[in-house]
């Protein structure tokens, strides 16, 4: 039988193997038998980079559990999570666009909620929930579902090296969709979005209720469009990839991307449109069936809090919905992170869900292979 | 000449009956967690998504949306012929490299090996997102082709082209295509290679006539892994394909992860399902798939 | 024929041609190309992990130890690491026990064979995107909790299976019976007949599968992303890095796990026992 070995037999290389993995084993143990980790942990869904640097540590104190988050996809991938077969009892805490969120989770009637009443014992910074997102509040029958944490808004995120700054058409939506950054643009692969913003680019002033003859306009419109464009990016990274490689200049950009690549010293800032920035909130809600939901009521507490407020900008782009995240914030500050936007001083529109989404999402599927 | 294992009779099987008990585990494993939950989404794609969740009413909505929206047919076929050409490519690029390795032998076959697997132990989504940096308008291909004056700007169809996804396809599904075909060409007897040229066929003729065909069962298995591989693709498409990109594996992704509307996903699964076994039957000339997975059986 | 003719080395030929030579050289040549190509990425890999920039690309802008600092005393790629190697032998092995014993059911002639051979074939078909949806919906159903060892485990080792078979059949096929059959014709025990016949001879096979079948374990992200929960393995962890965050260290940590894995492999080749002779 001796012959039928040769495939993997040979005498010196496996003394010359062994001697390398004794040593690739040697160096690499001690790193690998690190500490188990700790085992309380509050399962969440929710922008990843919304809990990065110090946030996280704040969070965790606040609430005494080690918080363990899913990889973020989109708002309507948690909305898949929880409405899956047993989705109610799988996470702890979620949170994501309220605006789209609220119908699905909230049920048709009282008693279909898929989320947990929260305790406003355990919630008191509710009370600074600032008046612009009072309305996020999600109650019914008296009972709190949701709770607005931080809000953000997209824009045209451009390269300032590339693009000019002070010029009337870097300042609306234009740069997505006419020709003069041909070749070096990038849009968001999101059906409401692109359409919402395009739309507003078209000079609707409701996009969100674009409809029938309207849509098909804005779709073709988008089609004609794609020639000028490099990619369709799905993901924040992607997206943040695009600008700091200098693949392309100018891109549908949400606001952690700016804050992300400006941290890194990129020169690349958001266009405040004259159309309007898209914005939104994003909602904190407990799954009904959650085992943790004191913890989880504690780090919704905590994100409401000074510590998170006051930090969240600083560390995603995002900003809070909290009175206490603009206490020590400057005024040019307030304006460079997109505050004036409560105050009416800049221009936005809610990216309000759009009645016919399956007919903006059928409208973007023919963009997309078009 | 034929395989050796043509020859046997059907006569002897009697004595090892109880063996083919032992196929009964896998077989289980498989009905449980391949077959049922397929059946659950055929069941599923015949439902509907409503905003508060899944509408469980039997109706064929998900199929005649499909039907009559010429979008997700014509992704399915630019999906077919991406898979095509990407098992093509794959296949001429990667049989020299199997038949290199069988010429082989002791500690040079070892290294070789390892070396074919190390880079498949990193991770598929890395050395998909590897091609950005690679190809990329400041990325290393064109900044050397920069360097050395061939070009004077950057060629922007490297990245985000149907180009890039073959590319991107060929190089992490390369291993499907090599292992099969270097499996059945290492149990292939040499002797009749020899025995070939001593009856007076060139190299080239004994390779045509005795090689390939021996080898024919590694071929297909890995055409057909790399075929699927590629139809189910997902993450390559998202991050390479760029506008030219999108390929059936994101639309059904899509439902899911964007738009929510699962009863679709499914109904859309079930067609790419169905597609692809019409397919195999299509190309097994005797139809018949299990020859094609196992080919050279006789 | 018996099985010990059938991989013979080709004794070298003293009657080469200068044609052969050539070709023989173009084969090398093309290798080589082929290795270039198969390397070129990863040691831009490499190049970037010790790029000191903010972004994963060129140009080159200095040398820096920090993201190798930074991923090797943060604990989540460690935690990523031990989770697919656990997963990726534990599925490996389930996967090429089944495999092995299903390829030596099939060569026997049973009720069904053809469907179930159709049916070994349909984790293949079903693409991943699709694979995974579908175990969300199915393992929900069933109330399953997700997690490593719970969903991904399942779907991880229904994943490899169909391979693992594809692999080591034709291994088990393609060697004459007549030894075996003799053997259990003089009264040898089934599994003696195994350990000393069969084994031997397709143990290269078993080797080949089970790394294949870690390799699709340990490679695995689609289907796995849906179902593993809030646990992450490397694949799910590069994802994360990828799709939330630019993460400048992502060169680093895949430079880590190659290394890694590299060196289990090469333990795992070194461990392998030595074939009796």
């Amino acid at each position: 039988m001796r012959n039928a070995k040769h495939g993997t037999s040979g005498i010196g290389r496996r003394d010359f193997l062994k001697a390398g993995a004794a040593a690739g084993i040697a160096a690499g143990l001690p790193w690998l038998a690190g500490p188990a980790r700790a085992a309380a942990s509050i399962d969440v869904v929710m922008v990843n980079a919304a809990i990065g640097g110090p946030l996280r540590a704040v969070l965790e104190t606040a609430s005494g559990g080690k918080i363990n988050d899913a990889p973020w996809q989109s708002t309507t991938d948690v909305v898949s999570r929880l409405t899956a077969p047993g989705g109610t009892g799988r996470y702890d805490l979620l949170i994501a666009g309220s605006d789209f969120v609220r119908k699905p989770i909230m049920g048709p009637k009282p008693g279909s909620e898929l989320v947990a009443p929260l305790d406003p014992k355990a919630i008191a910074n509710l009370s600074k929930v600032s008046e612009a997102f009072k309305g996020d509040i999600i109650e019914r029958d008296g009972k709190v579902f949701m709770v607005p944490v931080f809000w953000g808004f997209d824009s045209v995120l451009y390269n300032t090296e590339a693009v000019p700054e002070n010029d009337a058409f870097t300042q609306s939506w234009a740069p997505l969709f006419e020709d003069k950054y041909a070749g070096r643009i990038a849009w968001y692969d999101a059906a409401h979005q692109m359409i919402m913003a395009a739309g507003l680019h078209l000079g609707h002033a409701k996009p969100e209720t674009l409809d029938g003859k309207d849509l098909d306009e804005v779709v073709k419109f988008l089609i004609a469009r794609k020639k000028n464009i490099r990619t369709i990016w799905s993901t924040f990274a992607q997206g943040t990839n695009l600008l700091a490689t200098g693949e392309v200049v100018c891109l549908y950009g949400p606001i952690p991307v700016r804050a992300e690549l400006q941290k890194k010293g990129f020169k690349v800032t958001n266009a405040w449109p004259k159309e309007g920035v898209l914005s939104f909130s994003h909602a904190a809600f407990v799954p009904k069936d959650s085992k943790n939901a004191a913890a989880s009521s504690a780090v919704i507490n905590a994100m409401l809090g000074k510590d998170y407020a006051g930090q969240v900008t600083k560390v995603s782009g995002y900003l809070s919905t909290s009175t206490e995240g603009t206490l020590d914030i400057s005024a040019e500050e307030r304006k460079r992170f997109g505050y004036g936007v409560l105050d009416g001083s800049t221009k936005h529109h809610g990216l309000s869900f759009p009645p016919a989404i399956a007919r903006w999402i059928e409208g973007w599927s023919r963009v997309k292979s078009a | 000449m034929t395989l050796p294992q043509s020859g046997r009779t059907e006569g002897r099987r009697a004595p090892g009956r109880r063996e083919a008990l032992l196929a009964l585990p896998g077989a289980l494993w498989l009905i449980a967690f391949g077959v049922v939950p397929l059946g659950f989404l055929l069941v599923m794609s015949f439902w509907t998504s409503t905003i508060f969740g899944l509408s469980t009413d039997f109706t064929f909505d998900n199929y005649v949306t499909i039907f009559s929206d010429s979008v997700y047919l014509a992704i399915l076929a630019k999906t077919l012929r991406v898979a095509l050409i990407t098992t093509t490519i794959t296949l001429v690029l990667s049989y020299p490299v199997a038949y290199f390795l069988t010429g082989l032998s002791g500690r040079g076959k070892a290294i070789c090996l390892l070396l074919l697997f190390m880079p498949f132990w990193s991770s598929y989504v890395v050395r998909t997102f590897l091609w950005l940096p690679m190809l990329g308008r400041n990325g290393l291909v064109n900044t050397v082709l920069m360097k050395l004056g061939i070009i004077d700007a950057p060629i922007n169809a490297l990245l985000y082209s149907e180009g890039t996804v073959h590319l991107g396809l060929f190089y992490v599904y390369s291993l499907f295509m090599i292992l099969p075909i270097y499996l059945s060409l290492d149990r292939l007897d040499k002797r009749l290679v020899e025995a070939a040229a001593d009856l007076g066929a060139g190299p080239i003729r004994a390779f045509w006539r005795v090689v390939l065909p021996l080898s024919m069962p590694g071929v297909v298995s890995g055409a057909v892994m790399v075929f699927l591989l590629a139809c189910g693709a997902y993450v390559t498409p998202q991050l390479l394909g760029g506008t030219a990109g999108t390929m059936f594996g994101n639309i059904i992704a899509a439902q899911y992860l964007n738009t929510n509307n699962w009863p679709l996903g499914a109904a859309l699964s079930i067609l790419l399902v169905v597609v692809v076994l019409v397919g195999m039957f299509a190309i097994g000339r005797k139809a018949k798939l299990e020859e094609i997975f196992v080919g050279g059986r006789s | 024929m018996s099985a010990a003719a059938l991989a013979v080395p080709a004794p070298a030929a003293p009657r080469r041609l200068p044609a052969e030579q050539l070709r023989r050289l173009a084969l090398y040549a093309y290798a080589g190309a082929f290795f270039v190509f198969l390397y070129a990425p990863i040691m831009l890999l490499v190049v970037l992990s010790v790029n000191d920039s903010e972004v994963i690309g060129l140009p080159f802008r200095g040398v820096t130890g920090r993201w190798y600092e930074y991923v090797l005393t943060t604990p989540e790629l460690r935690d990523a690491l031990l989770n697919s190697f656990a997963l990726g032998f534990a599925s490996a092995a389930i996967a090429t026990a089944l495999a092995l014993m299903m390829a030596m059911g099939f060569r026997r002639d049973f009720p069904l064979k053809g469907l179930l051979m159709k049916i070994v074939l349909l984790p293949i078909l079903i693409p991943g995107i699709v694979g995974s949806a579908v175990f969300l919906v199915f393992f929900g159903y069933l109330g399953v909790p997700f997690g490593l060892w719970t969903t991904a485990l399942m779907v991880h080792v229904t994943w490899a299976l169909p391979f693992a078979f594809l692999t080591i059949f034709p291994r088990l096929h393609g060697f004459d019976r007549g030894l075996e059959e003799a053997a259990m014709d003089l009264g040898a025990p089934p599994m003696m007949v195994f350990r000393r016949i069969l084994l031997p001879i397709v143990r290269p096979g078993i080797v080949a599968t089970f790394l294949f079948a870690f390799t699709l374990s340990f490679d695995e992200f689609i289907r796995t992303f849906l179902v593993i929960g809030t646990q992450r393995t490397i694949p799910v962890h590069l994802w994360t890095l990828i799709i939330d965050q630019m993460a400048p260290f992502l060169p680093a940590v895949g430079v880590v796990i190659m290394v890694v894995s590299v060196g289990v492999s090469l333990a795992g080749f070194a461990l392998t026992p030595r074939e009796r002779s």
